[in-house]
């Protein structure tokens, strides 16, 4: 069994059509940005752009972006190799163009492989204004994650709105990462806060890695429909030694034992 | 309950639960495919034997999934494997196997302690071995040496289970040999010892000759061990005879492994235990309890009998560290004998018991880094694993039966993404379909072709039989070994070797899924039944592995040669073709297979028309009567014709006959070793059962009486000595061809050219065609061009390229051919290797060279 190298991936987000999205930061060995922006293609196409960065010192290969929500686009070209400080543009086809008037995002995975062929990935998002402005009335707060092994990431949903709403909450993550259960669906009242929590699980993410795991609501409302994307930042941690994280009882039971060994050789002697 | 016992049981329950603590219950209990390290081809080897092979009523079967066919659990070690597959009736399959496969590690504690009690050690000995035990089981050090956590991780939990068996077994023996009790535990533990792993059974066969060297009168301890053995090995015969039987039809694993230090074979975990031991055993033997003396010498035995097991084991072929682990538990026994010599004094020796259990868990406990990280790895899932769409998806594309072409992949680290490098070995399991790439590679005479075409289309092989020698990357040549096996899909992982599958004809894409490209072979036959193009060449040989690998290397593969051991009068009617292969290197036959020059009559005969593959069954339509049949299936002797007609061995490890009617069936059962071995198990149950029925015909065999302990010092003397000359006399011969390459480069690289030299030439010697003599030869061809002896160097490596053409050590061979060309002052002949090297290998960083050096000019940076 190989054990995974030390090494963190940058994971960015990207700019939309109208709207600018501040990508997460990250540093490491290995270090990828994203920039993804939404394209017009010729007919009713929707495309989208990506451009990597690799910001890293060492190259990078098999790039390859490939869509995951919404679902039904074919993955990018791969292109072969990204030294560390260069860019690439990665263009893909996403179908259609959406018609219905809202904000829509997009969400991809770039697949890529370090200097010892293990396959890593980064995520990336766009999201798109059509028709007037309109926000979601939905206020998500999740704090960063430190994942040693299996863990939790816990989500507070508010809806600030003055209508009730139904909604669909994905759960998107990197290769390296699982999260459960991907989907959920809930209303909530006009007012209304949830605490959700979902059960994460690192299954080849390397230590020390950070990603960015995307949580991406969408809801319909007043004949839009609006999509939000938020990012939860997860920090790998090497698995705890439970005897290390245990130490203070160890010890305790260590000395209970060599007092009882103690008192009772005392006790012997004394007779 | 005594007070001891209540002592006892809360330190090995405490040990247990210790161990249990560390376990990812969630994740051994959910149904994830098992994977990590071997552990895929475990898993799918067990869901073969329990969906084909028990439904037939017996343990062994043929696989046709990997390694061309192979006689599943014939070779490997079915116990584990049936435990499994009883659990697993009442439990998710890989639910049994992940707890099965984890079971010794829970169990150690509990054997150990059996075992210290079997030997007599007096309490709290028995607890504090099976505190001490934990040095050894949570060690990270030698994981592959066996017995811990990470080596059942690895994959080798059979030989966990056999290490426990063995404690046991060893446990036992005194009742039997001392007091002349117990026959039946210690037959039956040996007999399931050795369905275990063949490791633990030679070590409890080698440390039972304790007893009769030890004990007084020797005779009654040698017979009632002679007869323990006798009924060991009648138990045993239903797997140990057809082993034995079709051993020639196997390949040796046999490689010395590579310890780069002595320190390593002192793990930091198990020191204090070594320390402990060190300072018990000189105190027992010299000391005046003979219990304490007794033992001591027992375990000072067990070691005595490792060193030698190790330094026996490239005779044996065996790999030399998995004796280890017996070392490391004689030592555990003996820190525990010290420990409780300790005790004896003390008013509360539970609770030092106790303390040690904590201590003994803790002190290896802290120094654990990635054993939770492999648990969980290893129990979450294949289909938790980062590659696991696309190698779901790679699955469902490439999905079919055993009937259709086999499936070749990359071999790439890549497939670590998908659980374990060894993740594509379980395509039988996830697609159906047959590859060729298996662990249990000892088990068919295929398996040093397959991992020579896997060193073709790989970047890298893993190049796993220490006899042979592999190619470079080929894919042109792969092509044609590819077909030959029947290969009808070739996936590529690494994108230098998609670049070059993508332009090579031969080789059409078919899909790429994620990291995997999938070419179909455009040109293959998709047939496993063939009438050759060419008469078979017979060949009268004793060697015929030998034979038939080179020509697998140096011929076009289009004539096959049928070996037999006697050309009787029937095969000279058949084969119009014949040689007698006189056994020496010299032989012309040789010469015939390294030039292809193999007479090539045409066999105007048509295919045949058709052919149906079963698991155990192959049957060919339309074959032509009298001509020669080639199946592309691995040779074995229980393989027979239904129609009668003889199977022949052909090349590379197939089979060939000549099919007496249209249609011919070949079968896969019993034979006789099979039979024979069934009837000699029974035989050892019946003597069992004997043995209980008639206690007088028991006392008559086994001798009335107790041998005593006490051989004067003069005696143990003589057998020192001659333990020691033993071990000095394997310790000279303890080498194979990798382990005197590293020496002669070490005496190279330390400026000792001449004594370099030696040891090279030794080694080719010794090992004329084994996994590193092309690095052989071109070491030695460099300590002369060091020296300036230019002209001994371009004879070593010509002749170094003409045996091994197909060495990654080619580009490099070239250039160092023309630098010392040009050193003789050769212009012209240097100037051949160097365009050589231009042309072949452009991308090579020799070429790079060769061109900065002006030894060879542009345009040069072709791929090969």
């Amino acid at each position: 069994m190989r054990l995974p190298r030390k090494a963190l991936l940058r994971a960015g987000c990207g700019l939309g059509l109208l709207l600018t999205l501040a990508g997460p930061a990250a540093a490491g060995g290995l270090e990828m940005e994203l920039a993804c922006q939404t394209r017009e293609l010729a007919g009713s196409g929707r495309g989208l752009e990506v451009t990597v960065r690799n910001r890293g010192q060492e190259t990078a290969s098999s790039l390859q972006a490939v869509p995951m929500y919404p679902p039904g686009a074919a993955p990018s070209p791969t292109l072969a190799s990204l030294a560390g400080g260069q860019s690439a543009s990665l263009g893909l086809s996403w179908g259609q163009a959406e018609t219905r008037p809202g904000r829509h995002c997009a969400v991809l995975r770039l697949d890529l492989r370090d200097q010892q062929q293990m396959p890593l990935s980064a995520l990336g998002y766009v999201c798109q204004e059509l028709g007037p402005d309109g926000a979601s009335p939905l206020d998500v707060q999740a704090p960063p994650v430190e994942l040693a092994g299996q863990g939790r990431l816990t989500a507070s949903l508010r809806n600030q709105g003055a209508e009730p709403v139904s909604l669909t909450l994905r759960a998107l993550v990197p290769r390296e990462l699982a999260a459960w259960p991907p989907l959920r669906e809930l209303t909530l009242a006009p007012g209304q806060t949830r605490q959700l929590s979902w059960r994460l699980e690192n299954l080849s993410g390397q230590v020390g890695g950070r990603y960015p795991l995307l949580l991406l609501s969408g809801l319909d409302l007043s004949g839009r429909r609006l999509e939000r994307v938020d990012e939860v930042m997860v920090t790998l941690a090497p698995l705890p030694n439970p005897f290390r994280a245990h130490l203070g009882w160890w010890l305790a039971a260590l000395l209970g034992l060599a007092a009882w060994l103690g008192g009772a050789q005392w006790r012997a002697r004394r007779k | 309950m005594p007070r001891q016992g209540v002592y006892d049981l809360l330190v090995v329950a405490g040990a247990t639960a210790l161990v249990a603590w560390l376990l990812p219950w969630g994740l051994m209990l959910s149904p994830g495919a098992p994977t990590g390290g071997d552990t895929p081809s475990h898993y799918a080897a067990f869901i073969f034997l329990r969906q084909h092979i028990l439904p037939l009523g017996r343990p062994w079967g043929w696989d046709p999934g990997s390694l061309a066919g192979y006689p599943a659990f014939q070779f490997y070690f079915p116990l584990p494997f049936l435990v499994i597959s009883l659990i697993s009736l009442a439990a998710h399959p890989a639910v049994a196997f992940k707890l099965v496969s984890l079971l010794p590690a829970l169990a150690l504690p509990l054997c150990v302690y059996l075992c210290a009690r079997g030997l007599g050690l007096k309490f709290p000995g028995p607890a504090l071995a099976a505190s001490l035990a934990l040095s050894f089981l949570l060690r990270e050090e030698g994981g592959i040496w066996g017995g811990s956590i990470d080596s059942a991780l690895m994959g080798q939990f059979c030989q966990s289970w056999g290490i426990g068996l063995a404690l046991l077994y060893l446990g036992s023996l005194p009742r039997w040999l001392e007091q002349g009790r117990g026959l039946g535990i210690s037959a039956l533990l040996l007999w399931l010892t050795g369905l275990c792993h063949p490791y633990a059974l030679l070590f409890c066969l080698a440390a039972g000759l304790y007893y009769p060297l030890s004990l007084r009168p020797w005779r009654l301890a040698a017979r009632r061990l002679f007869l323990l053995y006798a009924l060991g090995f009648l138990l045993w015969g239903h797997w140990l005879l057809p082993m034995l039987a079709y051993a020639p039809y196997t390949e040796k694993f046999n490689f010395i492994w590579a310890v780069e230090s002595w320190r390593q074979f002192f793990p930091p975990t198990l020191l204090p235990v070594m320390l402990l031991a060190g300072l018990g055993a000189p105190l027992a033997l010299a000391g005046s309890d003979p219990g304490d003396k007794g033992r001591a010498g027992l375990l000072g035995f067990w070691l005595v009998c490792t060193l030698l097991l190790y330094l026996a084991s490239p005779f044996m072929n065996t790999v030399t560290v998995r004796f280890l682990p017996f070392a490391y538990l004689a030592l555990v026994l003996l820190a525990a004998q010290a420990l409780a010599r300790l005790a004896r004094p003390l008013a509360a020796p539970g609770a030092l018991a106790l303390m040690v259990l904590v201590a003994g868990g803790l002190w290896p406990g802290l120094a654990l880094e990635h054993t939770s990280l492999w648990l969980n790895w290893n129990n979450s899932g294949t289909e938790h694993k980062p590659l696991w769409p696309e190698f779901q998806e790679l699955n469902q594309f490439l999905a079919g039966d055993y009937g259709q072409p086999r499936v070749v992949y990359e071999h790439s680290p890549l497939h670590q993404g998908a659980g374990s490098v060894r993740a594509l070995e379980s395509l039988p399991l996830w697609s159906g379909r047959a590859t060729l790439e298996s662990a249990y590679l000892q088990a068919s005479p295929s398996a040093p072709f397959i991992f020579y075409l896997q060193s073709e289309t790989a970047q890298r092989g893993s190049m796993p039989l220490p006899g042979y020698v592999f190619s470079r990357l080929d894919l042109p040549r792969g092509l044609a070994r590819m077909r030959l096996f029947n290969v009808g899909q070739y996936v590529a992982v690494d994108g230098a070797t998609q670049e070059l599958a993508d332009h090579q004809p031969g080789l059409v894409l078919q899909r790429r899924i994620g990291p995997y490209a999938v070419y179909r072979l455009s040109e293959n036959q998709d047939r496993y039944a063939v009438t050759p193009r060419f008469w078979p060449v017979l060949v009268q040989t004793r060697r015929p592995q030998e034979l038939a690998y080179l020509w697998f290397r140096f011929t076009s593969l289009e004539v096959p040669l049928v070996f037999v051991e006697r050309i009787g009068p029937e095969d000279r009617a058949r084969f119009p073709q014949r040689r007698l292969d006189s056994g020496r290197q010299d032989d012309p036959l040789l010469a015939e297979l390294r030039q292809d020059l193999l007479p090539r009559l045409p066999l105007a005969a048509p295919q045949p028309q058709g052919e149906e593959i079963a698991n155990e069954r192959i049957h060919v339509r339309g074959a032509r009567p009298g001509m020669p049949l080639w199946l592309k299936v691995s040779y074995h002797p229980a393989w027979r014709s239904l129609g009668g007609e003889r199977l022949y061995r052909a090349t590379p490890a197939f089979m060939l006959l000549f099919p007496e009617k249209a249609r011919a069936t070949l079968a896969f059962g019993w034979a006789w070793p099979h039979r024979l071995g069934l009837a000699l198990t029974l035989l050892g149950l019946a003597g069992l059962l004997a043995w209980r029925l008639w206690p007088g015909l028991a006392a008559g065999l086994a001798g009335t009486g107790q041998p005593q302990a006490g051989r004067p010092r003069l005696w143990w003397a003589a057998w020192g000595l001659l333990g020691l000359g033993l071990a000095a006399g394997l310790w000279t011969w303890h080498d194979d061809a990798s382990t005197l390459l590293a020496k002669g480069r070490a005496l190279a690289q330390a400026g000792r050219l001449e004594q370099a030299r030696q040891v090279f030439r030794e080694g080719l010697r010794r090992f004329p065609s084994g996994l590193v003599s092309d690095y052989t030869r071109f070491d030695l061809a460099l300590t002369y061009h060091q020296e300036g002896q230019h002209a001994q160097a371009v004879e070593l490596l010509e002749g170094l390229r003409q045996d091994f053409p197909d060495s990654i050590l080619l580009p490099e061979t070239l250039y160092y051919l023309a630098v010392c060309r040009r050193a003789l002052g050769q212009a012209w002949a240097a100037r051949l290797p160097a365009l050589e090297l231009v042309q072949r290998f452009g991308a090579s960083p020799w070429c790079q060279r060769a061109l900065e050096e002006g030894l060879a000019e542009g345009p040069g940076r072709q791929p090969e």
